[in-house]
């Protein structure tokens, strides 16, 4: 309870795991592991959220799913970068690096 | 493309909704074992690993629909499912749901008729290319009396030769041919026009070609066009009739062309197309018998075509010669006027208040059925009481609630829909059939994508509209939860319920009334009608033929007479038949009009006289129509082949020019300063030759042959012969006329039957329909007030059960019990009427043009729609309170 407001608003979920999936398929919870993982546990993912976004983002055409074996040899639901996925994660990347570094500059100001 | 992917991804689960649910839930359990993994990794146990991801997830369930929520098919998946709920409980009740959809069935298919009707009658336009610019040259004459006066050839020339607005100008008149030697002799209706006719209408040839100036032309050959039904039935359809001859009215005639298969003009039965062979230095200035329309020039108003011809009338005067005999300022004393139209406003004519009236009308009764339909929702809604309160507990929002309430009256609404569909289908093709003799552009009448857009938006309008109030009253009861209530017995309950009740039976009776005196009004026109004494006598009894002569079968007039009178001859001596006279046109049906002179009325100088109507008649015609002569006597046949000149006239105009009818007796009259002077020798009643509504016109009877003393005889040769016999109407007699005529002379056709009867019921038409339409939505409305009476009552009835036990048996009377419900009834009723009978004072007004004989504000129908309501009402509540009144009271304060 005491811990940091680390809420993902919408926009950020969908490009942490098109960025994530951008480096090899995974499937839910191994988006999820990774997220927590390089974000130092500063992010934390909600499931609903997470399927949420995934039917949202593989409705878009930017993910597609298939079902294989984990390396446990259990079924999983693994997540792909379409093509128009990996277009739409550049623009977000540059869209977010913009908005980082006008950020930066606002709260760095007059220091 | 991402659209359709979202599309094709919601159809997918919609068509295999299990597939999708377990893959969903497939994933998420793996979520959750991968999760509860990572627990057992940082070193729980195995079973606490599992109770924490568990802590984790919460409910499988709720995150499913969470996540399922995302896409559109959920949210019409969620309304399938009310739909499937709502059809459980429609079927569960089923008299409810039969009443409810009948209702609303009635009501939609009496509007979706109607409106079917208004919108190919009045809405649709005329099916010719660019229809806006099509005009009827129509004209007034307010110095002769005439309000309207057709087209002449002298103005054809004109308006071509002068007009500045008109693309091109044709005259048409619709009459009938005679065609030999194609089997038997037939008349074919036939439309005599200048060539430029169908060019002006933008029609073209199906096959074969249009006319030109040379078909025009009296020195060329005669040339003919085939409207596609008649090409089918007389030739096959065969291609190959193009240069062949057919004889029309003896003569031959080359066919040209076939009419393409949907051509329709006004609402003239077309079977052959006949080009006028006008000669320009033939016509005359004053001869008003033909029709005329006009393709205006684009972008040109109906006010500057006006101001165009108006320009141009003057000129006519000046291009053409004056009628031998008539008075020099004949033309310019008429004061002939512009007073074009719409094609289709002609066609159309006053129809469009009537249609408009009975939209009003059946609209109404509409409302009346969503208001009977919320009413019997509201009560089932309160039989649901409970489980909607409980369903609220359990934390139901207050939409999905409504979406629940509403997906049960807009299913109603489209079953309603779907009957009214049925209904207006079979009600069209039962009024079309029947020929509804008073519509015009009948055959644009047909339930078509338009019918079922309109009637699509009424039903969902309707489900909506009576849907609302059940939601509504969920939504005021959503403040005092109803939970602990169980089954809805609180006083304040059911006095709030009555309250919506009440006033959507207020606002049922209330309209009601109005369609009860709208009716009650068309019912006294009908009886006023029919007591007016139209001139004739027991019309069924009078069969109506025409023959028409042509010149080959009687080239002298002589001749034709004589060929008359033998048919008539033929026609007496059939069985049965009391009378039989000839005459130029059968009563009702027109005939033409001219000024007539008389001897000692000069009109002054120059000045023409009043104009009148005018028929030629045979001896015998006054005891045909079974009308009487109000002074002297009828002609006789030898005086019409061999005596002094004569007349008989009406007694109106008897009276208008020499004060009373005998004084007419011996009075000379004329129809053109040309023409030998007649003694009027009979003075027939007054016949209300331009319909029942219409004062009786004076009329001048002509003999049917005139000989004037340095002329030529005249007869007309297209006659029609009315014929009194108890047997007329029948195949049988028609067939015996038949032989008659055949035995007289093989080759002409006898043509246009029927009695005259059907030509009196025609000219009441327009009153009939309408009483019919709205008596048929007056009881309907009487019907479901009725209905909904009953319904509040018994329903007050049984809630008051124990209350009624204690009077009872404290000592009440059955009679005192009845008159309390009586009360409530009337109490009911009331303030229903008083706002029905203000409404329809106002609404009437709007029917003022319908009605005849008879004021809007008729006492004696306000009165009497009044009173049956109110003992309908009476009625409705009188039967569940005598049965409360006569229940037993112990067992009534036993029960429940």
């Amino acid at each position: 309870m005491d811990e940091p407001n680390t809420d993902l608003i919408q926009g950020t979920l969908d490009v942490l795991i098109l960025k994530t999936l951008s480096l090899e398929p995974l499937h839910g919870f191994g988006i999820t592991r990774r997220i927590e993982q390089i974000s130092a546990g500063v992010f934390k993912v909600n499931p609903g959220s997470l399927l949420t976004a995934f039917q949202r983002l593989e409705r878009e055409g930017l993910l597609d799913s298939e079902w294989r074996q984990t390396d446990n040899s259990r079924r999983a639901k693994y997540y792909r970068l379409t093509r128009s996925g990996r277009k739409r994660l550049g623009l977000e990347v540059a869209q977010w690096n913009r908005r980082a570094s006008a950020m930066e500059r606002l709260l760095t100001a007059g220091e | 493309m991402s659209l359709f992917r979202k599309l094709r991804h919601g159809i997918r689960v919609l068509t295999n909704r299990p597939a999708a649910d377990r893959a969903l839930d497939d994933e998420v359990e793996h979520y959750f074992d991968e999760l509860a993994a990572s627990y057992e990794a940082k070193g729980l146990s195995p079973a606490a690993a599992k109770r924490e991801a568990g802590i984790q997830r919460g409910s499988a369930l709720a995150l499913r629909d969470e996540v399922r929520d995302a896409g559109w098919e959920n949210w019409v998946s969620g309304m399938i499912d009310d739909c499937r709920y709502a059809l459980r409980r429609m079927r569960r009740s089923p008299g409810f749901t039969c009443t409810a959809v009948l209702t609303l069935g009635l009501g939609i298919g009496a509007t979706a008729a109607i409106f079917t009707v208004t919108d190919g009658v009045l809405l649709k336009p005329l099916s010719f290319p660019h229809a806006e610019r099509l005009v009827a040259l129509m004209h007034t004459a307010p110095g002769i009396n005439l309000d309207s006066l057709k087209m002449s050839p002298s103005l054809y020339f004109t308006y071509r030769e002068e007009g500045r607005v008109f693309e091109d100008v044709a005259l048409w008149n619709g009459n009938r041919s005679t065609v030999t030697g194609l089997g038997d002799p037939e008349e074919a209706p036939t439309l005599f026009v200048t060539y430029q006719f169908l060019n002006v209408l933008g029609v073209r040839p199906a096959i074969g070609r249009g006319f030109t100036e040379t078909d025009g032309d009296p020195q060329g050959g005669r040339t003919v066009v085939l409207s596609d039904s008649y090409w089918k039935r007389q030739f096959g359809g065969s291609p190959s009739v193009l240069g062949q001859r057919i004889v029309l009215d003896g003569n031959p005639h080359e066919i040209i062309g076939v009419l393409p298969a949907g051509f329709e003009f006004l609402d003239e039965k077309v079977s052959l197309v006949v080009p006028k062979r006008l000669r320009r230095e033939e016509v005359i200035l004053i001869q008003f018998s033909e029709d005329g329309i006009a393709r205006l020039k684009p972008g040109v108003t109906l006010e500057q075509a006006n101001a165009d011809v108006a320009r141009c009338l003057p000129l006519a005067a000046l291009k053409f010669p004056l009628n031998r005999g008539f008075a020099a300022r004949a033309f310019a004393d008429a004061r002939i006027a512009p007073r074009l139209r719409l094609l289709k406003d002609y066609q159309i004519g006053d129809i469009g208040k009537t249609l408009w009236i009975l939209m009003a009308a059946v609209g109404i009764l509409l409302l009346i059925a969503c208001a009977n339909v919320a009413n019997l929702l509201l009560v089932r809604a309160d039989g649901r009481q409970h489980e909607l309160a409980v369903r609220e507990a359990l934390g139901a929002g207050w939409g999905r609630m409504a979406r629940d309430l509403l997906a049960e009256s807009v299913l109603l609404g489209a079953a309603g829909g779907l009957l009214g569909l049925g209904f207006c289908y079979c009600a069209l093709r039962w009024g079309v059939s029947r020929g509804f003799p008073y519509l015009p552009r009948l055959s644009t009448i047909t339930v078509d994508a338009r019918t079922l857009a309109f009637t699509l938006v009424i039903s969902l309008a309707a489900g909506l509209l009576f849907g609302l109030a059940p939601v509504w009253k969920q939504r005021r009861r959503r403040a005092a939860n109803d939970l602990r209530s169980s089954g809805g017995r609180s006083m304040t309950q059911s006095r709030e319920r009555f309250a919506t009740q009440r006033a959507l039976l207020a606002v049922q009776v209330a309209l009601a009334m109005v369609l009860l005196v709208g009716s009650g009004l068309m019912l006294r026109t009908f009886q006023a009608l029919r007591s007016v004494e139209p001139g004739f006598t027991r019309p069924a009894e009078v069969q109506i033929v025409r023959v028409s002569i042509p010149a080959t079968q009687a080239a002298a007039p002589e001749q034709v007479i004589r060929l008359e009178e033998a048919i008539l001859r033929k026609f007496s001596e059939i069985a049965g038949v009391s009378a039989v006279a000839i005459t130029s046109a059968a009563p009702m049906e027109g005939g033409t009009s001219n000024p007539i002179y008389s001897a000692d009325h000069d009109p002054g100088q120059g000045k023409l006289p009043t104009v009148r109507s005018m028929r030629s008649v045979s001896p015998g015609f006054v005891a045909v129509l079974g009308s009487r002569l109000v002074a002297g006597r009828d002609l006789t046949w030898q005086e019409m082949y061999t005596g002094p000149p004569v007349v008989m006239i009406s007694a109106n105009m008897a009276r208008e020019l020499w004060g009373e009818p005998r004084a007419a007796l011996g009075k000379r009259i004329r129809g053109s300063l040309t023409q030998e002077w007649r003694e009027v020798i009979g003075v027939l009643a007054d016949l209300r030759d331009e319909g029942v509504v219409k004062s009786a016109p004076a009329i001048v009877y002509w003999p049917l042959l005139q000989r004037p003393p340095n002329g030529a005889l005249s007869v007309p040769r297209n006659v029609e012969y009315m014929i009194r016999s108890p047997r007329a109407g029948s195949v049988r007699f028609v067939q015996e006329l038949q032989q008659s005529l055949r035995s007289v002379n093989p080759n002409l056709p006898l043509a246009n039957v029927r009695t005259l009867e059907a030509i009196y019921q025609k000219s009441m038409a327009r009153t009939s329909f309408v009483l019919l339409l709205l008596a048929v939505a007056g009881a309907m409305a009487l019907a479901l007030g009725v209905v909904g009476i009953y319904g509040v009552i018994a329903y007050s009835v049984a809630q008051r059960r124990k209350e009624i036990g204690i009077r009872i048996a404290l000592g009440s009377t059955q009679q005192s019990v009845t008159a309390m419900f009586l009360r409530q009834g009337m109490l009911l009723v009331g303030p229903g009427a008083v706002i029905g009978t203000v409404a329809a004072l106002g609404a009437t007004r709007l029917m003022q043009s319908l009605l005849f004989g008879v004021q809007p504000f008729d006492f004696v129908t306000y009165g009497a729609m009044l009173a049956l309501l109110v003992v309908s009402a009476l009625l409705a509540s009188w039967l569940p309170a005598r049965k409360a009144a006569s229940a037993d009271p112990s067992e009534a304060l036993r029960a429940d």
